[in-house]
């Protein structure tokens, strides 16, 4: 796995490394983004287990990938 | 007695629990060895404790998730271009000056020394010899608000600003020459045992660092060098002495999760939380700090005459103390 600064630090850019780190880091920040807005799913299922008393599995709601 | 938090309980579990933290931090450990990410991650590796730090990133209210995201933002001009011309001033002088940059960026305080591998997550090493801590205090009126949102938001709120300082301070060493880089949150390394040796503070019960102005009610930064600076050193400004004898943040964390007593960690006798029941609370609560704003230490204007305190009332006690008879 790369770390957020082996992807986005540049210690020496010309303009168009930065310009296309720029597009890169914005395309990542889309991309959480969208996972928080996929994560409505969580959110929902949380809210009702508070409800409830009850709680919810983190396996069946989290993305296995993510471990 | 409790006061007034949510209590400990909890509408999320896991099927398979992950390792324990407090294994991973190293917790009765005699030799010491480097810490290891478990929680907060940079992305260089996979976290044991993954799956809850992305339940904690999903079901976060979306102001404070985009703020999340302003600061990776702000974060890409922590590096950059070193000046060809280098400036090879006295340390002593440079350090005054490194200081007055991060001060008037808006600074809480600033200190300075050499970078330490108890800093580093195991795997990393950046290879900068010195650093730069910066400390920002909160707003109190805003943190009285914890565990709620609104103290959360200030947290994200206090990260971005600093950050911002970090960076500053990083480009200005840059132009003199100098590699330089700036580190936020979510990075490689331990930013409290910097602030430590840098003289920003001491380490508290709570696990937190303890300025002498602001408490432990402070947001920290780094940024580490390779230019020559003069070092700070530790302080000591009482926080053992009140830590030892009070116990506000052991009775008010819901978790009980701060422990009274010292604990052996990767070989080290040092205060230390209860990562397993820390952790799943901080995730129910948007980040908790209730153990910072209960800190006697946090009222305002208090640490100065605090610390003043602390250590007459030490020295007084060493005075009567009758030396041992030969």
């Amino acid at each position: 796995m790369a770390a957020f600064e082996d992807r986005f630090y540049l210690e020496d850019p010309g303009l168009v490394q930065r310009l296309r780190r720029d597009a890169s880091l914005l395309l990542w920040l889309a991309g959480g983004l969208v996972q928080w807005f996929r994560g409505r799913t969580v959110r929902s299922a949380y809210a009702q287990a508070q409800q409830r008393n009850a709680a919810i599995v983190l396996e069946d709601y989290v993305d296995p990938g993510a471990e | 007695m409790k006061k007034r938090f949510p209590d400990a309980s909890y509408a999320f579990r896991y099927r398979n629990a992950p390792l324990s933290g407090n294994v991973i931090n190293g917790l009765g450990e005699t030799s010491r060895r480097r810490p290891r990410q478990i929680f907060h991650g940079s992305g260089r590796r996979r976290l044991e404790w993954q799956r809850l730090q992305t339940f904690f990133a999903l079901t976060m209210p979306f102001r404070i998730y985009w703020q999340g995201l302003r600061n990776y933002w702000l974060l890409r001009k922590a590096d950059g271009r070193v000046a060809k011309r280098r400036l090879t001033p006295d340390p002593a002088e440079s350090a005054t000056k490194i200081k007055a940059i991060a001060m008037q960026a808006g600074a809480g305080g600033v200190g300075i020394c050499r970078m330490t591998g108890e800093a580093l997550y195991q795997g990393y090493d950046p290879g900068y010899e010195s650093a730069i801590s910066i400390m920002m205090p909160m707003n109190l009126d805003e943190m009285r608000h914890v565990p709620e949102e609104r103290a959360a938001v200030e947290v994200m709120r206090v990260y971005f600003e600093i950050s911002r300082v970090a960076i500053t301070v990083a480009a200005a060493i840059r132009a003199m020459g100098w590699r330089a880089r700036a580190y936020g949150e979510s990075a490689d390394i331990l930013h409290i045992p910097l602030a430590v040796a840098a003289g920003l503070g001491e380490l508290g019960k709570h696990g937190s660092l303890i300025s002498k102005s602001f408490g432990p009610n402070v947001r920290l930064a780094t940024v580490l060098t390779d230019m020559p600076l003069a070092y700070d050193s530790p302080v000591d400004i009482g926080v053992e002495d009140l830590c030892l004898g009070c116990r506000r943040c052991t009775i008010d964390c819901p978790a009980d999760a701060i422990v009274d007593q010292k604990q052996l960690v990767r070989g080290e006798n040092k205060w230390y939380v209860d990562f397993d029941k820390c952790v799943p609370y901080f995730t129910k609560t948007l980040g908790c700090g209730i153990c910072i704003e209960v800190c006697p230490w946090t009222r305002p204007d208090r640490g100065e005459s605090l610390s003043r305190k602390l250590l007459d009332k030490r020295a007084t006690r060493r005075a009567r103390t009758p030396a041992p008879s030969l």
